[in-house]
């Protein structure tokens, strides 16, 4: 069966490490620290990696690998994005300026994100809904970047799995074009 | 974060000594676990900020290598390159973790960068 390594990537805080942990069928491995940047309101941050598994319907695995999301850790998105066959973006709508933060990982990832495909995943709209799902995608369209853009809360694992199959049906679309 | 005075004397203290003993050194960089420059002695400024964030990377994968491979806690890492060496250290304490990256030509003795690093970790470990 074959393998697949699938990047998360995305707003710090925005839940990369909780995600991959939701549906990973072993011990999800983390470079988490603890947080020393006032500016963010979390205990723990990811300075390294994220790796986790889970396997398909069709016996096909998925390589789970989480990014850290400040940009001062983008040699860590380039390192990771080799070999990567798709991209999820997580997008934490509490901050200032989710559009920005967007902008942010569309520009660390444009190689990926033409060369494979890509989701986004807007994080807790139920209390902070502007932007909403279409300002993302018309950002996103007037960028040139045509990807999904749905709500999520990946603190439910159904949903992350969700994010995974929209993924790879997006990756079977672009396969039958080209 | 803010690092208490003490600490932060103490991070050139160490600097010092490590830059007077060990021949060779390009750059020492202490800064927190999550990548932040806390003190360093190095000429260009512009690559103290991505050595932080490398270093902290570079840290916790090798935590993580070395509890996935059942060794047990990193205490450092150490890369060989084509002109030089890097050794990371670990320093743990309750209050900021640090990590103490120091960048070496050639030239300098592999023991002996090894030798001065673990003694200014230990040293950082131990003071208030």
């Amino acid at each position: 069966m074959a393998e697949h390594k699938i990047l998360f990537s995305g707003t710090t805080g925005a839940g990369k490490t909780t995600a991959i942990g939701k549906v990973s069928e072993i011990p999800p491995m983390s470079t988490d620290v603890r947080n020393t940047d006032s500016g963010l309101s979390k205990e723990m941050t990811t300075v390294g990696m994220d790796y986790g598994e889970v396997t398909l319907d069709g016996g096909d695995k998925l390589r789970l690998y989480g990014t850290p999301g400040q940009k001062r850790f983008d040699f860590m998105w380039k390192i990771l994005s080799k070999g990567a066959l798709g991209l999820i973006i997580l997008i934490d709508n509490r901050q200032p300026d989710p559009l920005a933060d967007l902008d942010m990982y569309v520009d660390g990832f444009a190689q990926l994100i033409k060369d494979t495909a890509c989701v986004v995943a807007v994080g807790r709209m139920e209390t902070h809904a502007t932007p909403d799902l279409e300002q993302f995608s018309n950002h996103l369209a007037a960028r040139g970047v045509l990807c999904p853009v749905l709500a999520a809360d990946v603190r439910d694992g159904a949903q992350v799995t969700q994010l995974l199959e929209l993924l790879l049906l997006q990756l079977e679309m672009k396969s039958e074009m080209s | 974060m803010e690092i208490e005075a003490g600490l932060q004397r103490a991070c050139g203290t160490a600097l010092d000594e490590l830059m007077r003993e060990v021949k060779g050194i390009k750059a020492v960089v202490i800064s927190t676990e999550d990548g932040f420059e806390v003190a360093a002695r190095v000429e260009n400024t512009a690559q103290i900020a991505r050595l932080s964030a490398m270093a902290s990377s570079l840290a916790a994968l090798g935590a993580m290598a070395g509890e996935e491979s059942q060794l047990g806690v990193c205490h450092s890492v150490v890369m060989e390159a084509a002109d030089g060496h890097i050794a990371i250290l670990q320093v743990r304490r309750a209050d900021v973790s640090l990590i103490v990256s120091v960048v070496t030509g050639r030239d300098a003795v592999v023991g002996q960068v090894l030798y001065y690093s673990k003694k200014a970790a230990a040293a950082l470990q131990a003071a208030f």
